[in-house]
């Protein structure tokens, strides 16, 4: 005790060093009649000096454990008494019937009954809060002192738990034994469930009522896990919802379609999200969440995108909003999104399926040949013409549905599924699924195709930006392709038309498209292609280079003939396609008989060219060439009524040339027979039998009348030079048939695949030696996966393949088999 | 600093003048007291971290060489706090700001929230509370010693109490001075008050001698009665003093009469604790002779 004013108080002796026990009692008295004061809302004329010198003095007296005890004691009374009474009579007898068997009162009762219940149990948790902070004011130097020194919960906590023990798990009622948390948790859950219904209720009110439910604990160490909250509330929150949320999910899959359905699965997500914000907690947030997720998106994302409204017809009805809907909705649940892809994955095959079924359909709906109907007047090449035509066409459209496809997809990529990448890797395999599909084996043939057409025609008059975006698309489904090779194979089969023949419109493109070409599959793919351009421009050398040098030669012989030759390398070029000697049909092709005139300037250019190029053969391809000839019509009876001798410059094929140039030596009226043609010429059959129908039968282009007259050329046919011929210009083109580049009937495609196939066996080859060379030896398995990857830019070789390519390299001894390896290996033999 | 105007000597200057000088004895006293305070700071933290004096060199304030720029933001941060608490101590006993009264035996103190709730929970609680306090602002002592409970003001504002009697209280006797100021700095939560003033008392003891005081028993009586049992920082200075000079003390009748009323002093006599035992150590019974 502190002593009063000054020395003169000094205490006598034997007092004071034990304090008095008197004291006790009348000081607690005095404490305990402001607690009251406190409690029932009168503090304010109370001093906090004086009630805290009362307790400090207790606790100097050694008391402390006396005045925790009491006032605990008085808590205790406190809220059994007053409080529990207070609360037990805002239990309306149907909010406690309610509890126990639903039915009999309205929703909106219930409503206000358990706001009232909730309102009273909130005002006297607060009350006890506001009122035990002010007590723990008072006796902050019992909890500072005798608490610490005795480690005992500050009374602030223990009236805390108090109110746990004395209200929340009180009975509800002498007839209800159930405590009153139970009560509330269920208050609660109704509330919500109300709410989820579309009443609308106070947040704020059962916010508090978590708050209190958070702020206590199960047990008395206060530990985190033991939350009231956790313990008595949120697991039956949980579990009702789950309840619900399976319920809802069946009915709305009954009853909406799959975008409404993902509308309001997004909307119960995002209302679950903000009723832990404003009404629960937000620890409850992803539990909660991880509950609606599972009961409407998990285990009903299948039966949603399977749907008859599902992602089949969101995609085929461009429902971008929808998708985006269903995508976030699978994000959520599976960072794969592995349903959603399927579908996608599924859609783009069945559609791409479709793109190459109508091709497959379009290049066959073309009329058949059919000679009997219409072998009359039509001959039976020029059927086939159209529908090779229409077959072109097919792949043009081929080309230009896929890629309306990938633009569709790549906005439902964009706008729905936010760029992901994971969909971008799925849709892309998808894509080059159905075009690399086992099918349709023409896409690559079809782009290429669709590149000639482009080159030839497409680009007319556009600018360089269109043009650009052609070659982006063309670069964009080449991506695709698996077999670059067979696309290689093509593609060089129809630049070697269009350089030989004069067809592209550009150059400039050409080489852009070779370019892009190369950035996307490197170097290797271009190098022959860009080969191929070289040639051509060497051979421009070569001509006007021979052309000077046969002017140097001396005397100019008004007869000679002007030569443009095109030189190319037989290993770059596709001999195949231009009718040279290909590997296999070596000399098939007869040398034709060449008028001495143009004999004599071949062996020119051969010599020139041997000089300066010594080793390097020369094959000549008259099938490929053409020949500018002046022609002289003799005097016929002109539409004025004049004779007139009428030149004509003929632009025809070599072959035509040197058929045309047999009549010269004809005195007029005289025939030549078609055997003899044959005799003299050596033009092989087919060719001739193509150019004579150019010249004989095709209409505007009769130079030759043929005896008798028919469409179709038989051996015993007579040929006439017509010196009636009539024609409104002076240059006149004579086509010869079949000269395009179109697609490929079935036969030729399997000789293209068969002559790939051969191809593909070196270069299998070459990568396995390649891969032995380094390794030495090697497992089957790691030999066969090391080759495919080897390969990946070109082909996907197949599994089969690869073990015929090793046995043959066996047999040729470029490996040995290991001996009594587990798994079998090879070796390199060097 | 007032600034020296070289203006024609009138009286005003002169009285300046003189003002000035006196201030400048003012701030000399001043300095000396600082300079003890300082000292007395530097025992507060060894007290405080109960470190063996030869242990507190300063090691840790060493500045690298080249980093001159730390030290003279140092040196200023050092300014700045003397600063400082040289402006709080201003406004002690000073109605400006103020924004409640301390009411001491009647005698009325203008005090600063901010300065006094930021030391001590008690007033932060005293003020805050929907008490009578809270509501007018007026926290009244009507009880102990006024002296002691001004000087804890004069601490609040100026880190120091003094010895001369402020205002016209009844003084408190030297030995008891200081146990009821460790008292009160135990009521309001203020530990640094707490160490200094068991030094003070410690040094009275055994620089001063006044262990010899007739008043002594009185101090060990104060001194056990106004501090918890757990609390040993006074309880140990006075039976430190007292086993030190067993055999003097114990010709005194005073102080035999002391030891015979038994109680905690007479147990800490004759069982001492070991000398670092911390503060406050763990539970034990407490035993009530």
């Amino acid at each position: 005790m502190i002593a009063g004013r000054g020395r003169q108080r000094i205490r006598p002796p034997r007092r004071g060093l034990h304090g008095d026990e008197i004291d006790f009692e009348s000081t607690w008295d005095i404490i305990q009649a402001a607690f009251r004061e406190i409690h029932t809302k009168n503090a304010s004329r109370l001093s906090y000096e004086e009630l805290y010198r009362h307790a400090y003095r207790i606790v100097l007296k050694k008391k402390g454990e006396d005045l925790y005890k009491k006032v605990k004691e008085f808590e205790k009374q406190w809220l059994s008494g007053e409080v529990r009474s207070s609360i037990q009579l805002l239990l309306s007898p149907n909010l406690l019937a309610d509890a126990q068997s639903v039915g009999g009162t309205t929703a909106n009762e219930r409503r206000v009954a358990g706001e009232k219940f909730l309102k009273g149990l909130k005002q006297a948790w607060g009350d006890h809060q506001v009122c035990m902070s002010m007590l723990a004011d008072v006796l902050m130097y019992m909890d500072r002192v005798y608490c610490q020194d005795h480690r005992v919960p500050s009374i602030y906590t223990t009236a805390m738990v108090l109110f746990r023990d004395e209200i929340l798990h009180s009975r509800t009622s002498a007839k209800d034994s159930r405590p009153l948390l139970d009560l509330l948790s269920h208050v609660i859950l109704e509330q919500i469930q109300m709410e989820r219904d579309g009443d609308v209720i106070d947040k704020h009110l059962i916010k508090s009522c978590v708050h209190m439910l958070d702020g206590l604990h199960a047990d008395d160490l206060e530990s985190e896990n033991q939350r009231l909250y956790n313990v008595s509330f949120e697991q039956d929150y949980l579990n009702t919802s789950r309840v619900f949320y399976r319920g809802e999910a069946e009915s709305m899959l009954r009853e909406s379609d799959a975008g409404e359905y993902c509308r309001r699965a997004r909307k119960r997500i995002h209302e679950e999200e903000d009723r832990c914000r404003a009404t629960l907690l937000e620890s409850t947030t992803p539990k909660i969440q991880k509950v609606v997720e599972e009961e409407l998106i998990q285990n009903r994302i299948k039966e949603l995108v399977e749907m008859e409204s599902g992602v089949r017809f969101m995609i085929d009805n461009d429902r971008l909003d929808e998708l985006n809907l269903i995508y976030d909705l699978n994000a959520r649940v599976d960072t794969k999104k592995s349903e959603v892809t399927r579908a996608i994955q599924k859609r783009i095959v069945e559609l791409g399926t479709e793109v190459n079924n109508d091709a497959i359909a379009a290049s066959q709906a073309a009329p058949p040949p059919a000679p009997a109907a219409d072998g009359g007047d039509k001959p039976k090449g020029q059927a086939q013409e159209k529908s090779l035509n229409l077959q072109t066409a097919a792949a043009i459209k081929w080309v230009e549905d896929v890629l309306v496809l990938k633009d569709k997809f790549d906005k439902v990529w964009r706008d729905s599924f936010q760029s992901d990448n994971l969909l971008q890797t799925a849709m892309t395999r998808s894509f080059a699924d159905f075009i690399n599909s086992a099918t349709f084996p023409r896409s690559s043939e079809y782009i290429s195709l669709f590149i000639d057409e482009n080159m030839k025609k497409g680009i007319k008059g556009k600018t360089e930006t269109e043009i650009d975006i052609m070659l982006e698309k063309a670069i964009i489904l080449l991506r695709y392709v698996q077999d670059k090779d067979l696309f290689e194979r093509y593609y060089k089969k129809h630049l070697c038309r269009r350089l030989l023949m004069n067809k592209s419109i550009s150059n400039e493109v050409e080489k852009q498209m070779i370019s892009k070409m190369k950035m996307e599959l490197g170097n290797n793919f271009t190098m022959k292609l860009e080969a191929m351009f070289k040639d051509m421009t060497v051979s421009e050398e070569l001509t006007s280079g021979f052309k000077k040098h046969v002017e140097g030669l001396g005397d100019r012989d008004p007869h000679r003939i002007e030569l443009a030759i095109n030189v190319l390398t037989s290993m770059t070029w596709p001999m195949d396609t231009i009718g040279g000697p290909g590997d296999n049909d070596e000399d098939r092709r007869p040398k034709c008989n060449f008028p001495p005139a143009v004999e004599k300037i071949k062996r020119g250019f051969e010599k020139y060219y041997s000089e300066k190029h010594s080793g390097r053969q020369l094959t000549w391809l008259p099938n490929m060439g053409t020949a500018d000839v002046k022609a002289v019509f003799p005097r016929v009876l002109q539409k004025d009524g004049s004779f007139k001798e009428r030149r004509h410059e003929l632009n025809v094929s070599t072959y035509a040339m040197v058929i045309l140039l047999l009549f010269n030596e004809l005195p007029a009226g005289q025939h030549i027979t078609f055997e003899e043609i044959q005799a003299q010429t050596n033009i092989p059959h087919s060719d001739l039998v193509r150019n004579l129908q150019s010249l004989a039968v095709a209409p505007k282009t009769r130079i030759l009348v043929k005896e008798p007259m028919s469409k179709e050329i038989r051996p015993t046919d007579m040929f006439f030079f017509n010196e009636g011929f009539r024609a409104g210009f002076i240059r006149i083109k004579v086509g010869v048939v079949s000269s395009g580049n179109k697609v490929e009937s079935d036969r030729e495609r399997r000789e293209t695949e068969k002559k790939n196939d051969d191809s593909r066996s070196h270069v299998v080859e070459a990568a396995i030696v390649r891969i032995m060379k380094q390794r030495k030896e090697l497992g089957h398995q790691h030999l066969v996966s090391e080759t495919i990857s080897q390969l990946n830019g070109k082909f996907k070789p197949e599994v089969s393949l690869i073990k015929k390519r090793i046995e043959k390299l066996i047999e040729r001894e470029y490996l040995e088999r290991v001996e009594g390896g587990e798994i079998s290996s090879y070796r390199y033999l060097a | 600093m007032t600034k020296q105007k070289r203006t024609p000597e009138d009286e005003a200057e002169i009285r300046r003048r003189r003002a000035q000088s006196q201030k400048d004895k003012a701030r000399n006293q001043q300095q000396k007291e600082e300079e003890i305070i300082h000292r007395l700071a530097d025992r507060i933290t060894r007290v405080i971290q109960r470190l063996p004096p030869s242990a507190t060199k300063p090691s840790s304030l060493i500045v690298p060489v080249g980093c001159s720029s730390i030290s003279s933001q140092a040196l200023i941060m050092e300014a700045r706090s003397k600063k400082f608490m040289h402006d709080i101590a201003q406004v002690f006993d000073d109605a400006k700001y103020s924004d409640a009264k301390i009411v001491i035996h009647g005698v009325v103190l203008p005090v600063h929230k901010s300065v006094i709730c930021t030391q001590s929970e008690y007033f932060q609680k005293a003020f805050q509370s929907a008490f009578v306090e809270g509501d007018l602002g007026i926290l009244t002592f009507n009880e102990g010693s006024g002296a002691a409970y001004w000087r804890v003001f004069e601490y609040l504002y100026t880190v120091r109490y003094s010895d001369h009697l402020p205002k016209d209280f009844v003084n408190d006797s030297p030995l008891l001075k200081d146990p009821r100021m460790y008292s009160l700095a135990d009521m309001f939560f203020l530990d640094d008050l707490k160490a200094l003033s068991a030094l003070k008392l410690k040094e009275k003891l055994q620089l001063e001698h006044l262990w010899t005081s007739d008043s002594f028993p009185d101090c060990v009586r104060e001194v056990y009665s106004c501090t918890p049992n757990s609390d040993r920082g006074m309880r140990s200075a006075v039976v430190e003093v007292a086993r030190a000079h067993t055999y003097q003390l114990g010709q005194k009748a005073m102080f035999r009469g002391l030891v015979g009323e038994g109680g905690d002093f007479a147990v800490d006599f004759i069982f001492p604790e070991p000398l670092d035992v911390p503060d406050d150590p763990p539970h034990t019974d407490q035993t009530e002779w």
